[in-house]
Order: structure tokens, then sequence, then C-alpha cells
């Protein structure tokens, strides 16, 4: 049975990881290369850190940061923030990353998705997708720019889209629970993991324990990422693996 | 033992560069297929599709001079991952494209299996007793691909994994050629053991 | 209330144990491992491995055999009786003074080190940089210790490559209390430790950022970098991987030969203990324990109790049922150490429950009584302001 993969997820804000709710109100949770370290040495499955502001600021995520990452932290390292073209995603694996994280490029961006699926392989394009509830549609409407921009665009939409243009894995993450620390967004994740062929990430609201074992109890999704339960409370991957395994979710060793 | 890693921009050569050198290989970044000359070992590494791959090795003038280096002069060979694949004969992802033909076999896309494609993830390996995995601790390492190699001769697979209920190649051997499906260098501790492994192996071969 | 915790079977440790779960029949790993570790090691064997080091270390003729680390406690002290009269070696002793050692175990620490005759090194960190770790880790990880952890790991490793002294030696090897460690090799190292379970998930690089420090004022909490290590040739040994690891016996023995005297605590039985007597705040530990996950130290102790077959589980439920869930009469002055009002520190504690422990009202719980040396602990009011947090 395939294990469920447990990724811790980093938000860069200039040289620092920053956690917040809503994608609001951040502050800062530490250095990003010795936060790498901690996460391998607990056995997470790998890592995935995005800078936030990379895309506002019309640039890519620091090439340099992810060598250094690389150099202190053995474990697969996906990275993004501001990737708009095959160029922008070549100096990222150059520098050691084995995924390309596409957010808000992977919406605006037309063909990018494709065009990186052709070059680097389906394997190496994440898609992450961020959304917002709307009750009055009851469905989930894809925004980007950090939670800033509305998009139009509505989640079955996005994720077809970006599947059929070849993208290899799809992060998934509900902007109403993110930092929330109340729990997975699961009805989301069940309404769409019919259309998700590939591996498929839940991100966005884990506050505890038992919120994983829902999240893998009750949907199909592959892995989930963490962030505030891990950076501001006192859980390591050592003991969620624990508790999942006793749970009997089927998790690797940490 | 002097380790080159090829460096013609198609792979993230900085983590397998880091990894060697946790065991104080002399290992350095090949930018030029002369430099194979000074190498005793070489590693192909490799991120992307198998004909990206092919591409950019052969107008590096990589391909040429890696065929004479294997072939020719027996030097010995890591592949790893898109390395590994293109030890085939051909590969059928986006068209048929030919590789270097080490390893008879063809690298096909991983369908019709019950799983999910890109097999992505951390999955176990079955291997046979063998030095290249001595000392090994939980057995796991880091898989992310979506095609995958089927060697003509069953002899050349050393290890196994599980993609779904279907048995894929994880490893493959031959002569002075070896090859990984799975990435040893994001594979933590157990992933460094089996470089350090291949290695000893290497450098045994080469002093005997 | 912590009897709705789900707990094993066979001891008392409940769910929100740190690495617990549970097998089919309700026995959880910690006392599954804790078979194997009666039944399958060979100590003979092992114990020759240590003679062997030793001997190898002695011929040496360094300035110092051996680091040993060091608090005062019962297991650093035992050990250093242990390498002193038992093989011989001629160790620094290195110790990190985390700010909170009690008048007992000061006095303990002195007889130990007249009667053994060694060398110590005490290290004193920067008091107002403490105070903002304490603060930090409390509000992160609900665990203000972190500069004692992390200090007293990396502090007398760094002593070693400064020194060159390549060998230390540590107390009891974990494995009875938690499942974290499995075997060291060459690819996980000290330091992985370290950055795994020591440091609550944050390294000094972390901190420096959140308390706006100079760097440097972090510097002893930084673990060396394997280079470093490699370079000086240190390598850790944990006793108790040689060793079985008798408490009760090793007490015994300090008590006798260093005149190690046992002391009250507040969150334990009634009465003199040797468990964790060396700090001032183990009730304050142990009471934001009992805040977060449902259960404290009588839990854990009457756990050993039942697995060394010294009570009966039905006993053991009565004792957490009567001692656990106290407020520690130390609050008062913890909380001017670390600078808080008691509405501050319950808002930051109730921010770090446990699910699926349930949420207790600090308010409703009864007082203990305070310890008979509480009013001697050191005080100063120019140090111990409270701090203003937006």
């Amino acid at each position: 049975m395939r294990h469920k993969r447990i990724i811790p997820q980093f938000l860069l804000k200039g040289d620092r990881l920053v956690k917040g709710t809503a994608f609001k109100d951040h502050i800062d949770v530490g250095d990003p290369v010795s936060q790498a370290m901690i996460y391998d040495a607990q056995g997470a499955e790998e890592i995935l850190i995005v800078d936030i502001e990379a895309t506002t600021q019309g640039r890519i995520i620091s090439p340099a940061l992810i060598e250094r990452i690389i150099s202190k932290c053995r474990l697969p390292v996906a990275a993004g923030g501001g990737v708009r073209s095959l160029a922008d995603a070549r100096s990222l694996f150059r520098s050691g990353a084995d995924k390309v994280v596409l957010n808000s490029g992977a919406v605006e961006v037309e063909v990018l998705v494709e065009s990186m699926a052709a070059e680097f392989g389906s394997q190496s394009v994440l898609v992450s997708l961020d959304v917002c509830f709307l009750p009055e549609r009851n469905d989930w409407e894809v925004v980007v720019r950090s939670g800033a921009m509305r998009t139009g665009i509505m989640i079955s939409e996005a994720i077809d889209k970006a599947v059929r243009s070849g993208a290899g894995e799809i992060l998934l993450t509900s902007i109403d629970r993110e930092g929330t620390l109340n729990g997975f967004d699961c009805a989301l994740y069940k309404h769409v993991q019919p259309l998700i062929p590939v591996p498929f990430v839940a991100g966005g609201g884990a506050g505890c324990y038992d919120h994983i074992v829902e999240l893998f109890d009750t949907t199909s999704v592959d892995a989930c990422g963490l962030g505030k339960m891990l950076a501001l409370r006192d859980y390591d991957i050592v003991r969620i693996k624990s508790y999942l395994h006793g749970r009997g979710i089927a998790v690797r060793d940490a | 033992m002097r380790i080159g890693i090829v460096n013609n921009g198609i792979g993230n050569v900085g983590s397998v560069l880091s990894a060697l050198k946790f065991y104080k290989y002399g290992v350095s970044l090949l930018e030029s297929p002369e430099s194979i000359d000074e190498s005793d070992a070489l590693v192909l590494a490799g991120v992307g599709s198998f004909a990206s791959g092919v591409s950019s090795l052969r107008s590096s003038g990589f391909w040429k001079r890696l065929q004479e280096a294997v072939t020719v002069e027996k030097k010995h060979v890591l592949g790893l991952c898109l390395g590994m694949q293109l030890f085939a004969t051909a590969g059928f992802e986006n068209g048929e494209h030919e590789g270097f033909g080490w390893i008879p076999g063809r690298v096909v896309r991983l369908d019709g299996t019950d799983d999910k494609v890109p097999h992505i993830g951390w999955t176990e390996v079955e291997y046979h007793e063998s030095p290249l995995f001595r000392g090994i601790r939980y057995g796991s390492f880091y898989f992310m691909h979506s095609y995958h190699f089927v060697p003509e001769n069953p002899e050349t697979v050393i290890a196994t994994a599980l993609h779904g209920s279907r048995s894929i190649v994880a490893a493959v051997r031959s002569g002075n050629i070896v090859g990984l499906q799975f990435h040893p260098e994001k594979s933590q501790g157990d992933g460094l053991r089996i470089l350090r492994n291949i290695m000893e192996e290497f450098a045994c071969a080469i002093r005997g | 209330m912590a009897q709705e915790l789900e707990r094993c079977t066979r001891c008392m440790l409940p769910v929100t144990w740190e690495t617990i779960f549970f097998d089919e029949e309700g026995v959880c790993n910690i006392c599954k491992n804790w078979d194997t570790k009666q039944k399958e090691i060979n100590w003979e064997e092992r114990e020759q491995q240590l003679l062997e080091i030793f001997k190898e270390v002695k011929a040496r003729k360094g300035d110092y055999d051996c680091i040993v680390p060091f608090s005062g406690g019962k297991d650093s002290t035992f050990t250093l009786w242990a390498v002193v009269r038992k093989y011989g070696l001629r160790p620094l002793v290195v110790s990190f003074d985390h700010w909170f050692y009690r008048p007992r175990t000061i006095e303990n620490r002195k007889r130990a080190f007249m009667r053994l005759g060694v060398d110590v090194l005490t290290f004193t960190p920067n008091w107002r940089v403490v105070r903002k770790l304490m603060f930090q880790a409390l509000f992160r990880k609900g665990d203000f210790c972190w500069h004692c952890h992390a200090g007293v790991f990396a502090f007398p490793m760094q002593m070693a490559v400064k020194l060159g002294i390549p060998l230390l030696i540590w107390g009891e090897g974990g494995g009875e209390y938690e499942a974290y460690f499995k075997f060291a090799d060459l690819e996980e190292t000290d330091e992985w430790k370290f950055n795994r379970r020591i440091v609550l998930g944050l390294r000094a690089e972390d901190m420096a950022g959140f308390i706006g420090e100079d760097p440097r004022d972090l510097k002893p909490y930084i673990y060396p970098s394997k280079d470093e290590l490699e370079k000086a040739g240190v390598r850790s040994l944990p006793l108790g991987k040689y060793h079985p690891w008798d408490v009760r016996k090793h007490v015994e023995i300090i008590k006798e030969e260093l005149g190690w005297q046992e002391d009250e605590i507040e969150s334990a039985y009634p009465g003199p203990t040797y468990e964790k007597v060396e700090c001032m705040f183990t009730g304050i530990r142990d009471y934001i324990k009992y805040l977060k996950r449902g259960f404290s130290r009588m839990t854990h102790l009457t756990t050993l109790d039942i697995r060394h077959g010294r009570m009966s589980r039905e006993q053991a439920v009565e004792f957490v049922k009567k001692y656990e869930g106290r407020k520690p009469a130390s609050l008062p002055v913890f909380l001017q150490y670390i600078g808080m009002t008691e509405d501050e520190f319950n808002e930051v504690v109730a921010t770090h429950l446990i699910p699926p422990a349930p949420r207790v009202d600090p308010n409703s719980l009864p007082e203990g009584e305070p310890l008979w040396d509480q009013s001697l602990w050191f005080h100063d009011d120019a140090s111990m302001k409270k701090v203003e947090r937006t």
C-alpha cells in the first residue's frame, strides 16, 4: 500500500520563513536552511518551499537559497515562487530542486504547465492551487498572488486544465482553512479527487493529529502539507507518524 | 578514485555532488566531454524527459565521449533516474528516441497499473543479497518518474519496487554499469549508504 | 479528567505521550521496546566493547580522557562516578548552568566533585538572552526549556572540539521512555539526533531571528558542524548503551559513595525522590505538560513502577487520580523569571493543547504545597521585570 506523505510547507518572505492565517498576519517562524535540516532529521517525506512575494516582485525564489538548502538537507525539495518560464524553472533545477511549484504562473502564463511537462517531465511539475469557498456557488474559486487576486476560475476547471497540460502533481490549499488549525477542508478534497489521476497533496488547516487521520481516512489524497501545526505548536514529524501508525494510516517510518 | 558527475544542465547535480562529498570522495562536476579523461568513474544524473536528456548530451558532445568511455574504455558509470533510463536501447516519451543501448531494453510509460502516474514518493525496494545494498536500514527510497525501464535481460535487474501491484525496475547492473531508478541523493541515510556501496564497488573493481 | 484519555492496557502512558501507538491488545510500543531491551541485548559483549574503548582512550594520555556533561541529577552523577571510580578515567566535567539549579543540587554537586576529585567547567549563559529564549520557546512550542535542551547538548560538544577532548560520555541512551531513536550510524549523527528531537524543532539560527539578538548571543546553543567534529575526532558515548540502566541501583551507589541526596519535587509522590530534583521549575514543566496533554509525572512514574513490577495498574490509577492535576506553588516565582502574568501564561499554554487531551481550566486546579527551598531561590527585581509584549 502506498504510504501517505507528510510534507512541511515553507512560506518564504525575504530570507525568513513565515506563517500566517488565511495568508495574512505573517510572523517569522525561522531560517529556511535550519528548518529544512530539522525536518530532514525528523523524517518528513519532502520539503515544499514557496517564496510568497516573488510573483508580485517580478522575480523567482532565490536559486542560491535552494542550493544552500540542498547542501544541508537530504530530502526531495519542491521549490516555487515567481516561476513563469522554462528558464526560470531550469535555474531552480540546476540549483538542486526536484520539483518546481507553479501557482500564479500556472494560471496566468498560457502553456507554461504544458511546456514544462514536455521539457522536464510531468513528475517535476507541481501545480499548486489556492482556493476560497464561495457559498453562493457552493464551489471553490482559484485565487492567485498569495491570496490577493481572484481569478474567476472554479476549482474543477483549473484542475482539469492542469492535468490535461501534464501537471505531475497537484497541491490544493484552502485559504479559508490555512493557518486556522481547524482542520482540512475534506469536503473540497472529496469533491475534486475524482478529477485527479496524479498524486494529490492537500494543504491548509491541520491543527492536531486527528485532523490528519480524518484527511487520510475520509479522502483519497496522497499527501498532506503541514504549516502552522509544525511551526507554532508542539508537534513533530516523529510523533505525528507514530500517532498515524497507531491509527492504521500507512506512513514511512520517520 | 576520481568521480566525475556529468554536468550538462540536465540534472540537479548539486545534490549528487553534495551526497558524494559526504563521504569525502574526490568528486567533481564535468563541464566538458574532455574532462571525462580525468575521471575513473562517472555519474550521470538527470531530471527531465528522455528526449531532452538525449539532445542535450548530444549537442554538448558528451554523448559520443560517454559511449567511448563506457563501452570501449569500460569506465564505471552510475546512472540516476533519467540517467539510468538513458542506458536503454530506446525511450518512448513523446516519440521514439535512441538511448545509449548499454543495457538493452526500452523505457516506456508507467501505464496500466492500479496506482497513480507519475510514481512520486517513498517506496520500498526489494533487492537480493548484494554488496550494493549492504547496511541498508529502512529500505525505502524516493521515486519520481512517469516512465520506467524494461530491460530485455532480466538478469540485469538487481532490485525492484511495487507500483500498485506491478513490479517495476528499481536498479540495474551490467558489468561496469549500474543504474538506479530512484534518487539516492534524496533518500536520506539509506540513499547515502547505497551511493557509498556503489562507489566502494567501483573503487574495488578499478583497483583489482 | 485524565481518566478519559486512552491509555496503554499494560502501563499508564496515554495516547498523547510522545511517539506512542498501541497494538491490537492496546499495549504500547514503548512497553514492547522495553521487552526487546530486556531480552535481546548481550550486555557482556557491550561491556567488553566499552572496556576496549576506554583502554584506547587512556593510552592516548590526553590532558583529559573524556568530557562528562553534568547537571547533578542522578544520571549524570552516576555516570561521573562510574567514569572515575569504576573505569578510572580522567574526565573534564562540563556543566551547562541553566540558571535553575536548586540549593540541594548545588550541594550534591560540590560533594560529588570534592569526593571524586575532578576538574569542572561550568558555563552560565547570558541571562537576558535566556529570558527571551524561554518566552519564545513557550510561545512557539509550549516548552520554555529550549535553552537548557540545546545548551546541555551543544555546549559540551563545543568544548570537546575547542579543547581537543575527543570522547564525551553521556548517561542513558534513551529507549526506555521514548521510541525516537533506533540506532546510530555514520549517516544518522549526533547532530541528526540533536535536530530531530532535542531542540524542539528550533535551532540557534531560527531563534536568533525571533529574539532579535546579535547571532553571537546564540553561540552556546549551536551544535558543532560535522566537519569540526570529524576534524577533532569527537565521538559521543551513551553509557546506557553499554549498561542496563538500573536507576535504583545507581541511586544507591551515589548516595553511598558521593553523599547524593534526594529532594522533594512538586509533581511526584509526596516525600523525597530522585527524579528531576536538580531544577527549580520541574513542577512548572510538569504543570504545563498536564495542561497540554492531560497527564504528567505521576503517569510517568506509575508506568515505570508497573513495568518494574512494583505496582499494579489499579493502584496506579488511584495514585494518578490523587496527585496529578495540581497547580504548582512555584508558579509566581516562575512568572517572575520569565516576565509574564498568570493570565498571559495561561493564554499561551492554552494554545498548546494537544487533542485529544481534554481542556483543563487552570483556575479550577487545587494548589500544591511550596517546596522547602522555594523561599531560597534567587531573585533580583531588576533582572526579572515583567516584559511588555505587544
